[in-house]
């Protein structure tokens, strides 16, 4: 849905508004926010900051790793703030942003603890255990929290956990992909599944309905599966057709998904962005050097025609959207 | 009927209840592309010029070293861009178009650069300024304002860093976004042109500063090492600080509602103090600029760009190798308190409903209802 700073824009660009009235018409359609929205906004930014600012403090306090500070003094500090954040928690209103801040803040103390643990008393555990603990033991504060950037961050703590697991001990999909790819593969299938599962639940749940998340991990489900099948078409030795069966599969999804059952233009234009780029890479690699100067016209010719061709149907399916 | 136009509808009986439009409703049909399509745009629009470039060096290989004629294909292509750009060209054209303005700027830069006689780098790199400045207030295209704006942006940090001003670039840069989307409804005409410049602007301060911020500023792009005081640092710090007065004093003045006095000393006491506290955390008075910036025009893609830059700026503050971990922990702990401080007086002092009796519950949802 356009926004009112679009629509008002509009009428001022058509001359409905007078230009000596043009601030009057922002600040009585809201589009200059008014004092109550301004004491809101700088409410949960001061917030935001305040909170991360104290957690990026303690974070940079353990990692400096100062001798003049014994063990016990850190680990009481680590777990006193533990303490203190879900005791806020607990005082907040539920669903509230304080309460939510609270949880983020926790989440990034048991990482910490767990870190600073593991340094203290070397563990000699591999590295991917680390997040993958710190994602399964904040699973349930993550839950309660309600909050779609707390969601983000638990992916994004799975998705390093995966790598560096992948990274010591690789995957028995060597037969169908390259070494390098496996971990590329593996990430792809994991974030699609975290998006399926997204969109499945997120009518139900609204705290994940917010746009943005899906998108952020549909762009990283499509970066990788894009990158490994750009990769294969560069890589003359790697012949296998899988990485082409799964963009394939990939597109073909986000275009029923979302021109189909939950329009996203968004996604859309990504899924365009990757087929474009596949081609113009599949057409580079064809390159004929005896005719290079006539191929070099041709392949922009190409991208133009191919963009030409993504934004007029981007534009239609918009237009669709809104009327 | 489309979905847009009751909520036009509703705006518009707003605009006439308070006698700012006249007439009847009349719905508009111009329907503005999103942000991520004009991103696709001028991807494939620039990428599209490397090959139109390609072909062009290639096939005048024999003339690629004359100056004088790669200037003149460079400024013929540019004009018939701009020629067919006026005319409201269709998707292929203006695709086309855009490439080749992108490969004749790259041509014009080219026959700067070659030009037998120049008498320093600074001055070419201003010449380059002046024709991508020049090129972003003319071409009568979004994408291409948006592209030029930045190329200009790079420029101008360019020709600072070799005016030995380099560490004033990020503050020059930001003032320049805060004047331009301030006053972005001063001139209707020139409205489309502030908004795209200013995003021009914005999508390299961002990086810019993270580049100091992660070790890899300017002198080590053009593999020179220009040491420079290191109160120059703190100057350009306290050009932010100015940049940032700049931009609440003019919202102050903006607003329709009297503030008390002692209210308006509070917020600037607030704002000082939050950027001296932050001198040492570089970029997180730039993101909380460009933050408020958005939030105070409604505008989400700015809002958006100014939460990124302002988590990546805080995160990223670790690999910061001027000040050692327990520095940036204390400089991050007085700063959280402060701001957790000011938020409290907030609560205390502003209660919104004391501020706005009338407006609490009455009015109509805007673009800004949270963050």
């Amino acid at each position: 849905m356009p926004s009112s700073r679009h629509i008002i824009s509009n009428f001022i660009k058509r001359g409905d508004v007078p230009p000596a009235k043009i601030n009057d018409a922002l600040n009585c359609t809201q589009v200059y926010p008014t004092i109550n929205n301004w004491v809101k906004f700088i409410d949960r930014l001061l917030l935001c900051l305040g909170a991360l600012s104290l957690a990026f403090s303690v974070l940079f306090f353990i990692a400096y790793n100062w001798d003049d500070w014994g063990r016990f003094g850190k680990f009481t500090l680590i777990e006193s703030l533990l303490a203190v954040t879900i005791f806020l928690y607990w005082r907040s209103p539920k669903d509230s942003l304080k309460a939510q801040m609270s949880l983020l803040v926790g989440c990034l103390m048991v990482g910490v603890l767990m870190a600073f643990f593991g340094q203290t008393y070397q563990t000699g555990a591999d590295p991917w255990t680390l997040f993958f603990y710190w994602a399964l033991l904040i699973t349930p504060w993550v839950v309660i929290a309600r909050f779609a950037p707390l969601w983000l961050s638990w992916l994004g703590l799975l998705n390093v956990a995966l790598s560096l697991y992948i990274d010591t001990f690789g995957l028995p999909l060597t037969d169908f992909f390259s070494a390098d790819d496996s971990l590329w593969v593996a990430l792809f299938l994991f974030n699609s599944i975290a998006l399926t599962v997204l969109e499945l639940s997120s009518r139900r749940f609204t705290y994940l309905s917010p746009r943005w998340l899906a998108r952020c991990i549909a762009s990283l489900a499509g970066f990788t599966i894009t990158f490994i099948a750009i990769d294969t078409i560069i890589d003359s030795q790697d012949t296998s057709l899988w990485p082409f069966l799964f963009w394939s599969l990939f597109i073909v999804s986000l275009y029923v998904v979302y021109r189909h059952f939950r329009c996203d233009l968004f996604m859309l234009a990504g899924g365009c962005l990757s087929g474009i780029v596949m081609i113009v890479t599949f057409s580079i690699e064809c390159l004929n050097e005896d005719f290079i100067e006539i191929f070099f016209l041709l392949i922009s010719a190409l991208i133009i025609g191919l963009t030409s061709l993504a934004t007029i149907w981007l534009k239609k399916v918009n237009k669709e959207i809104l009327s | 009927m489309s979905t847009q136009q009751p909520q036009q509808q509703r705006l518009w009986q707003q605009l006439q209840d308070k006698d700012l439009v006249s007439g009847e409703f009349q719905s508009t049909q111009e329907i503005e592309s999103p942000w991520f399509i004009k991103l696709l745009l001028a991807f494939s629009g620039w990428f599209a010029s490397l090959f139109i470039l390609g072909f062009l060096l290639l096939t005048l290989q024999d003339l690629v070293d004359n100056g004088i004629i790669c200037f003149l294909v460079g400024a013929v292509m540019i004009t018939m861009a701009y020629n067919v750009l006026k005319n409201n060209p269709s998707e292929f054209r203006e695709h086309l178009m855009l490439a080749f303005s992108f490969a004749g700027q790259a041509l014009i830069a080219w026959a700067i650069f070659i030009y037998d006689s120049h008498p320093s780098d600074l001055l070419l790199w201003f010449a380059i300024l002046v024709m991508q400045s020049s090129l972003s207030l003319v071409m009568p295209n979004y994408v291409h304002r948006v592209c030029c704006a930045f190329f200009a942006s790079i420029a101008l940090t360019i020709c600072l860093y070799y005016l030995h001003l380099s560490a004033f670039t990020s503050a020059i840069l930001l003032l320049l976004v805060l004047f331009l989307v301030l006053n972005e409804w001063r001139s209707v005409k020139w409205q489309p042109a502030f908004e795209a410049i200013s995003y021009g602007v914005v999508l390299l301060l961002i990086p810019l500063k993270a580049s100091y911020i992660i070790g890899y500023d300017l002198s080590y792009w053009l593999n020179e090492s220009r040491l420079q005081p290191s109160w120059f640092y703190y100057l350009d710090e306290l050009l932010l600080l100015v940049a940032m007065l700049y931009l609440v004093i003019t919202l102050i003045l903006r607003s329709q509602h009297q503030l008390p006095f002692n209210t308006k000393l509070v917020i600037m006491g607030a704002t000082i103090g939050l950027c001296l506290l932050s001198m040492q955390a570089s970029g997180i008075t730039i993101g909380f600029a460009l933050l408020i910036l958005g939030f105070s025009n409604s505008n989400k893609l700015l809002q958006g760009l100014g939460m990124i830059s302002l988590l990546f700026y805080i995160s990223s503050y670790y690999y910061l190798l001027t000040l050692t971990l327990l520095e940036k922990s204390g400089i991050l702990l007085i700063m959280g308190l402060f701001i957790l401080a000011i938020r409290l007086v907030l609560l205390k002092w502003f209660d919104p409903i004391q501020v706005d009796p009338v407006k609490v519950g009455s009015t109509p949802q805007g673009d800004n209802d949270a963050i």
